[in-house]
């Protein structure tokens, strides 16, 4: 303490500090004043002149949100131009290194012509209606083109009738497949009927394919009363191949093999023809060990087939001579109403065409986003027709992709079958009973019967072990293409950066004179020590 | 507005471990609008702090009253959300040095020539207080409020280290250099005034 200083110096500079006039009570003021700051807060908070920057930030929000009443097709523009620019990163053209340092597309000076430099370089729509008509010829001659000599493309008036002589594909090309799982399941979803009721026969003896199979009545007349899907102005353009998926030939068959793992290194590969575009669609190798813990044998085998309709017998008939048929079912939609199906879905592109068409000459000066939009939209028409085209050429001449949904089960107590260097074995007898150990029995498997017998059978998804040799290959696979989605990633990020640019940038620019107001409003409590 | 005692502030509340507990709970319960508390603080602070204003800036009383108001609309403010981990004294006082410092700085932007110059309505009179006032003044800013404060009411270097966030080495050998800046300024005013009174006699003398 100082006090009392003996120095008159320090006697000095402590009356410098030293209140000596009339007691006030400016704790009173203070708390009116306080009290007049909270009743005239929003006031106070509204008169104070905000900074230009932010005025301007906070201008251009309100007139973005202010716009979505006023244009309600603000949003489905912005949705187009989104699925412009995806279909635009989609191209293979655009290179890992060329996305990186292209310059984003942007919508303002040289991106936008670039990007309608490129869009006239492919082929796509220019914004006058010129350019859309030119477009749509495009479009027309190219599909004439595909289209098969029955006229297909060129309209549904002037479209050819449906060839009489397409007879169903199970007329020609599928084996006897039976019904003897009344626990299957159609493709939509609903139980089959009984086999009495569908007519579904047994497999005659022998394995030599039975000639006209028929298609099951139940699932026929049910195809029969769907009608085709209306054509609608709206509607939307949709990949195709969903929509088609129902009309696929589809066999369902149910196996059981002394070792599923065994089975499907060395049956499995030989069922598909890669050369000639057939591809495994799906599989799942269940390890969930039922009896034998220690065996390593997979329990079973879950596995999709996209094979060509005219090599179906053949696949069918290998499972059959290596594994035990449980069941097995299929269905083959009547090839009119596949044709037919096709000619709706044609029909619901030609007018989603037409109404792009309309909305571009709808619009004497569209914009160069709407322009991307439109040009969008006629090459997934396109897409969409020239796809068509290929599937209804396919279900002409009987040589579209069937699926195969292969379920094979793992029969512990059966012998060994794919032994190393064993022959192939012998095809099974339908209907016979073998002893045990040997060849599995084809089990008939009766109604409700299937469920009770083996539900712990039941394939669960897992993952398939892979081979030790192979574990380097899969480790350097997956750091490759780790490296090659962190570039990717990076790439995409780097363009999307710049090209919402012009979103960004003002809501930065608006966040930094926020930031800049508040702290200079708040200079005086951030300068103060925070009250501990 | 009635001031309360302090006796009817504290009757409600828990017992105090201490004088600094207690300040530190008057300025939670004026934080809340405890108008009661309010008036306890201001009872044992206002003097000082108006003191303290006054000398920090160069004793022009109605500053030093617009920097206390603002104090303890601070207090009011943000007082709920004083913890008591630190002195209730050394918090207002350091509000107080910066609201200070703030107004000075805001002073220097508007009209830095005149506030450079001292006032000529100035509280401190004498011939001996005008010197040191002036003498004062020609210190560096921090050193100016290191003076100040250190020989403020009551105030120990150890408080005005803990007010000014800096060791109280520091405070001493900066004190300690102050002071000597301030002798050598007040010792060649004096040899130029007395230099100056010299001459002024010779020139009354008859030659």
């Amino acid at each position: 303490m100082h006090e009392p200083h003996d120095d008159p110096l320090e006697r000095e500079l402590a009356s410098l500090s030293k209140y000596t006039g009339e007691p006030t009570s400016i704790w009173q003021e203070a708390i009116d004043k306080h009290r007049r700051e909270q009743q005239q807060k929003l006031w106070v908070w509204v008169r104070r002149p905000a900074p230009a920057l932010a005025a301007a930030a906070l201008a251009l929000l309100v007139a973005s949100i202010a716009v979505r009443p006023i244009d309600p097709a603000a949003d489905e523009r912005r949705a187009a131009m989104k699925n412009a620019l995806s279909d635009w990163n989609a191209e293979p053209s655009n290179t890992l290194a060329a996305r990186a340092l292209a310059p984003a597309p942007t919508f303002g000076g040289g991106d936008a012509d670039r990007l309608l430099s490129r869009s006239a370089a492919t082929g796509a729509a220019k914004p006058t209606d010129t350019a859309v008509d030119e477009k749509l010829t495009d479009l027309a001659n190219a599909r004439e083109h595909i289209a098969t000599p029955s006229g297909l493309i060129g309209g549904s008036a002037g479209r050819g009738p449906v060839p009489s002589g397409g007879a169903p594909i199970a007329d020609k090309a599928l084996p006897a497949v039976a019904d003897r799982s009344a626990g299957n399941r159609d493709r939509t979803g609903e139980p089959m009927p009984p086999s009495g009721v569908t007519a579904a026969r047994s497999r005659p003896s022998g394995n030599a394919p039975a000639s006209a199979a028929p298609p099951e009545p139940a699932i026929a007349a049910k195809r029969e009363n769907q009608p085709p899907p209306a054509p609608s102005a709206g509607a939307a353009i949709e990949p195709i191949d969903d929509a088609f998926s129902p009309l696929d030939v589809t066999a369902e068959v149910r196996l059981q093999v002394p070792d599923v793992t065994e089975f499907y290194n060395k049956v499995v590969p030989s069922l598909v023809d890669v050369k000639n575009g057939e591809t495994f669609a799906s599989f799942a190798l269940s390890n969930a060990r039922e009896k034998d813990v220690t065996a390593g044998k997979a329990d079973a085998l879950n596995l999709t087939l996209r094979v060509s309709e005219d090599r179906l017998p053949q696949v069918l008939d290998e499972l059959r001579r290596q594994s035990t048929v449980l069941s097995e079912s299929a269905q083959t939609p009547p090839q009119a109403e596949r044709l037919r199906q096709i000619d709706s879905l044609v029909e619901l592109n030609e007018m989603a065409l037409k109404q792009v068409a309309k909305e571009a000459k709808a619009t004497p000066a569209p914009t160069k986003g709407a322009a991307l939009a439109d040009d969008a939209k006629l090459k997934k028409v396109a897409e969409n027709l020239a796809e068509l085209n290929q599937r209804r050429m396919r279900v002409e001449q009987g040589n579209d992709f069937a699926t195969v949904n292969i379920v094979a089960l793992n029969d512990f107590d059966a012998a060994p079958r794919f032994a190393p260097g064993a022959p192939a074995q012998a095809p099974t007898t339908p209907g016979a009973v073998p002893a045990r150990g040997d060849a599995a029995p084809l089990v008939m498997m009766e109604a409700g019967a299937k469920d009770a017998a083996s539900p712990a059978r039941e394939p669960a998804p897992a993952v398939l072990q892979p081979a030790p040799g192979a574990e380097t290959g899969k480790i350097t696979r997956a750091a490759r293409e780790g490296w090659s989605s962190l570039g990717d990633t990076t790439a995409d990020f780097v363009r999307s950066a710049i090209g919402t640019m012009i979103y960004w940038l003002p809501a930065l620019i608006a966040a930094v004179a926020a930031l800049w107001w508040v702290r200079r409003r708040a200079t005086d409590s951030m300068r103060e020590p925070p009250p501990q | 507005m009635a001031e309360p005692s302090p006796a009817d502030i504290t009757g409600s509340t828990p017992p105090l471990t201490g004088p600094q507990a207690d300040d530190g709970r008057l300025i939670q319960r004026a934080g809340r609008g405890d108008h009661s508390a309010m008036a306890t603080l201001a009872a044992r602070y206002e003097a000082l702090l108006l003191g303290l204003a006054q000398g920090l800036m160069r004793g022009r009383e109605d500053l030093a009253r617009d920097v206390l108001q603002d104090v303890w609309i601070r207090v009011l403010k943000s007082g709920s959300a004083f913890s008591g981990q630190s002195s209730a004294k050394t918090w207002l006082y350091r509000v107080t040095i910066n609201r200070c410092h703030d107004v000075r700085a805001k002073m220097d932007r508007q009209t830095p020539a005149e506030s450079v110059r001292p006032p000529a309505e100035r509280t401190f009179d004498g011939e001996q207080s005008t010197a040191v006032t002036r003498a004062v003044e020609t210190l560096k800013p921090d050193q100016r409020m290191l003076v100040i404060l250190c020989y403020h009411s009551g105030m120990s270097h150890s408080q005005a280290a803990d007010i000014l966030g800096v060791p109280i080495g520091t405070i001493k050998s900066r004190l300690n250099t102050a002071l000597n800046d301030l002798r050598a300024a007040l010792s060649s005013r004096t040899t130029t005034h007395q230099q100056g009174a010299d001459d002024a006699r010779a020139a009354r003398r008859p030659a």
